[in-house]
């Protein structure tokens, strides 16, 4: 799943200005504290669909365990959730994209893309607040029972054009937790409902509620850095323009308590709180070979924070991973900057060994390698470091 | 997005493949570039791929229970699977990378999430002969969301003027791994570069 | 103690029942091999049920219907106890909530996730062309000695694993795909697939396995699932 099919997946999805009916007022839960559906009713049933993949989740490889970050998240869920905190339970997957969805029985997960780019707790509220919105207003019994007309539909709109077409979708795997939970895509009118509340139970909960405008302003830099754009999903879209997004949770936000209010915003304690799990993360990130997005992210995480040596670093391996005419030269320049600061990682210096090796700077890299292995002696790589180290030397 | 849903189940359950037998104690040559010589029988599979086919293929058990593969002479600048249209492009093999690289490069073309996440872990990276040639080795683990199976692998591979060679061979980490790692071993001690 | 294979005629007369009644269309495939003699009643482990139902909607979405899971497990489970006291071997069902460590839970669903592929992979190594010849002639498909866990935790000489993944079209399903073949599109029928296997908890290998092709029994209501059930548990070798 790329991470342009967070639009149609996640929970952040986007809501049209529908002209002329801005909500009035707030709106209301349409459930309890404690709310259980009907026994025999088919939303008893979608409820339990949940209920099993929920003890699957919890015995998933890809759950993030660490119980202080769990914690915290579930923290930051429940102020948001306010009386209905103990409803939401939420896990915390190992996913490199921006998504985090809500199950209608209360199970919510979060992505570890979507945790690496928030840069604050509110930023963070405000994604989880989105979804209890959803979870609140019963969205998902709604979108379920009508569920059957919609894909009718596109079925025989679809049986005319061949099955080859069509634009981006989801695969779901047979029984697969991951994707089940948002495969209930929801309607503009919905996500525009989950975004006004939202923002409400933020700005409730002491958050600065502008910043759910902020994550769109930064996933759209993201997008415009992308290198390849692929094709956006005309047909079955049901989120417009992220700008549109942006424009409307700044407008929502603008005259709620709060809103803009930087003591508000719990930056230092997120980012501190994440880099438990960061170097996964970073890893993961990498890994898409999404060049121009993560530059674009890490740029912005510098940005926040232009001490942060891991994402300096971070930065740095981009540019070598990509390497592109005159991307070695950025790569250096980035490793010998960093490489000059106290505490910078010891791998600078194998990245740095790395990128002069493929330069034909033989005895430089040398070096690097050589201090590298100073610093990690007991390097998993420290073998071939050696040869490396060797072949410079004679090179 | 229910379509290409459709599609890809279609897709999973009736693959193209084709099975051909290799017989224990033949000289295979792979791509021309790579010689083998099997102890044991193997089959291989190929699956008509959109894709391109710089990988070959070979199971012993099931292309799900346990994987034998071949990079036979990859030229510089060239990927190991082919661009898939609206997908970030593959990153590209260049002659002059070194095996932590070459790690790099393999780790990146396998643990690509298509649909659902992956999670890959590579360790032991240390020179090896391979070939006949100065190489490298290493280990390692993955688990695709999709069927949650855990799986182990080795690789060995060696850049040999300028072209690289590879092979890698993984398994489910319950018993079908190690089933035929001895053998997997033997065949790698016999692999000659041509 | 020689374990009681059932008698053929019943057999026989069962089977042809399920054909007159259209059950499976396909014919099921069973490999009995030589079971190792157990103690007087050698005692089976129900492994957790690997069983998924789901609707395919007229837009080819196949939704986890967990009603008509729940129900299909019932019969499942039913039909099991229903062999053991025909059959008189003991029966362990392996629990909801598991009382071992994290790491045998995690074992435990490996090794199911684990079947499953090797139920693929014996379906697949059936098709038409698409034999491996490196399997050998007598294939022994085997889940490995991790699996000795579970015979010394529960003291079973055998487990018993059970895949079924069924999907039912709804009406207005059924309704696209005969429009669909009328014109040239691809339209998804399901996907159908059931496997049991009996595994000897001393080597891990597979000593029994039963594959249904097709599944036309609906496992949703108890009469169909029952007789689709018993098809699949058919020469059950104890």
């Amino acid at each position: 799943m790329n991470r342009r099919k967070f639009l149609s997946a996640a929970a952040c999805g986007c809501s049209a200005l529908v002209p002329g009916s801005l909500f009035g007022g707030s709106l209301q839960a349409r459930m309890s504290p404690g709310f259980r559906p009907e026994p025999a009713s088919d939303e008893n049933g979608l409820w339990d669909q949940f209920v099993k993949q929920e003890r699957e989740l919890k015995r998933s490889r890809f759950l993030i365990k660490d119980p202080e970050l769990n914690a915290y998240v579930a923290a930051i869920a429940c102020k948001v959730a306010g009386d209905f905190c103990h409803d939401l339970r939420v896990y915390l997957v190992r996913s490199p994209y921006f998504n985090a969805t809500m199950a209608p029985n209360g199970m919510m997960q979060v992505w570890s893309g979507c945790l690496l780019r928030c840069q604050s707790e509110a930023q963070l509220a405000a994604i989880l607040g989105h979804e209890v919105g959803h979870y609140l207003r019963r969205h998902g019994v709604e979108r379920f029972r009508d569920a059957q007309q919609k894909s009718a539909f596109s079925t025989l709109l679809g049986l005319g054009l061949s099955v080859a077409g069509g634009g981006i979708g989801r695969f779901a795997a047979l029984g697969d937790a991951f994707i089940l939970a948002s495969s209930f895509a929801f309607t503009r009118d919905q996500e525009r409902e989950a975004d006004t509340m939202g923002l409400d139970l933020c700005s409730g909960a002491g958050f600065d509620p502008e910043e759910a405008a902020n994550v769109w302003a930064h996933l759209i830099a993201e997008r415009n850095a992308r290198e390849n754009q692929g094709f956006r999903d005309l047909v079955f879209a049901t989120h417009p323009v992220e700008e549109e997004r942006e424009e409307t949770l700044r407008g929502l936000a603008k005259g709620m308590p709060g809103c803009g209010d930087p003591a508000r915003r719990g930056r230092d304690r997120y980012l501190h709180m994440l880099r438990r799990e960061r170097a996964s993360f970073f890893a993961d990130e990498l890994k898409l070979r999404d060049y121009g997005a993560s530059l674009a992210l890490f740029e912005r995480m510098l940005e926040t924070d232009k001490d942060d040596l891991e994402v300096a670093f971070n930065l740095g391996e981009v540019y070598r991973l990509r390497a592109r005419e005159g991307d070695d030269t950025k790569a250096l320049e980035s490793f010998q900057r960093l490489a000059g600061l106290p505490k910078a990682p010891a791998e600078t210096w194998r990245s740095l060994g790395l990128v002069r090796r493929a330069r034909g700077e033989g005895s430089e890299a040398a070096q690097a390698f050589a201090r590298y292995l100073e610093l990690k002696p007991k390097a998993d790589d420290a073998a071939i470091i050696r040869t490396y180290i060797d072949s410079g030397r004679t090179s | 997005m229910r379509l290409l849903l459709a599609l890809s189940l279609a897709l999973v359950l009736t693959a193209c493949t084709t099975v051909s037998q290799i017989r224990p104690n033949e000289r295979v040559v792979i791509n021309g570039a790579l010689a083998v010589q099997p102890s044991k029988s193997w089959s291989q599979v190929t699956t008509f791929a959109i894709y391109g086919a710089q990988v070959v293929v070979w199971t012993k058990d099931g292309a799900e229970l346990n994987k034998l593969c071949f990079v036979g002479g990859l030229e510089d600048n060239t990927s190991i699977h082919a661009d898939r249209p609206g997908k970030t492009p593959e990153p590209k093999f260049r002659s002059n990378m070194t095996p932590i690289e070459v790690m790099e490069l393999f780790e990146a073309a396998y643990s690509r999430p298509i649909s659902t996440p992956v999670i890959f872990n590579t360790s032991g990276l240390r020179p090896a002969k391979f070939g006949g040639i100065d190489g490298f080795r290493f280990d390692f683990s993955f688990v695709d969301q999709a069927d949650e199976v855990e799986r182990k692998g080795i690789a060995v591979g060696a850049i040999h003027k300028g072209k690289l060679y590879l092979l890698f061979y993984h398994g489910a980490r319950i018993h079908y791994f190690g089933k035929n790692l001895p053998e997997v071993e033997a065949l790698i001690g016999s692999a000659k570069l041509l | 103690m020689r374990l009681v294979v059932p008698r053929l005629a019943a057999w026989a007369a069962f089977a042809a029942a399920i054909l007159v009644a259209g059950c499976s269309t396909t014919a099921t495939q069973s490999h009995v091999t030589e079971l190792r003699r157990a103690a007087p009643a050698p005692k089976i482990l129900l492994m957790p049920l690997d069983v998924e139902l789901m609707e395919l909607d007229m837009g080819g979405v196949l939704e986890p219907k967990p009603e008509w899971t729940a129900a299909a497990r019932g019969f499942i489970i039913e039909e099991v106890r229903a062999k053991k006291s025909r059959l008189g071997f003991r029966l362990e069902e392996f629990p909801e909530e598991f009382p071992g460590p994290p790491e045998e839970q995690e074992l435990v669903d490996q090794l199911v996730k684990v079947h499953a592929a090797v139920g693929r992979a014996m379906r697949q190594n059936r098709k038409l062309g698409q034999e491996l010849q490196s399997l050998g002639d007598k294939p022994l498909w085997s889940l490995g000695e991790e699996v000795r866990v579970l015979r010394s935790r529960t003291g079973a000489d055998y487990a018993l694993f059970v895949h079924v993944r069924d999907s039912y079209a709804s009406d207005g399903r059924k309704l696209v795909m005969i429009a669909g073949a009328a014109l040239r599109g691809v339209v998804m029928g399901g996907v159908q697939s059931g496997f049991v296997s009996l595994v000897d908890l001393q080597t891990g290998d597979i000593v029994w396995n039963n594959q249904l092709g097709r599944v036309t029994g609906d496992l949703r209501t108890r009469e169909p699932a029952m007789e689709t059930i018993r098809s699949l548990l058919k020469d059950f070798p104890a």
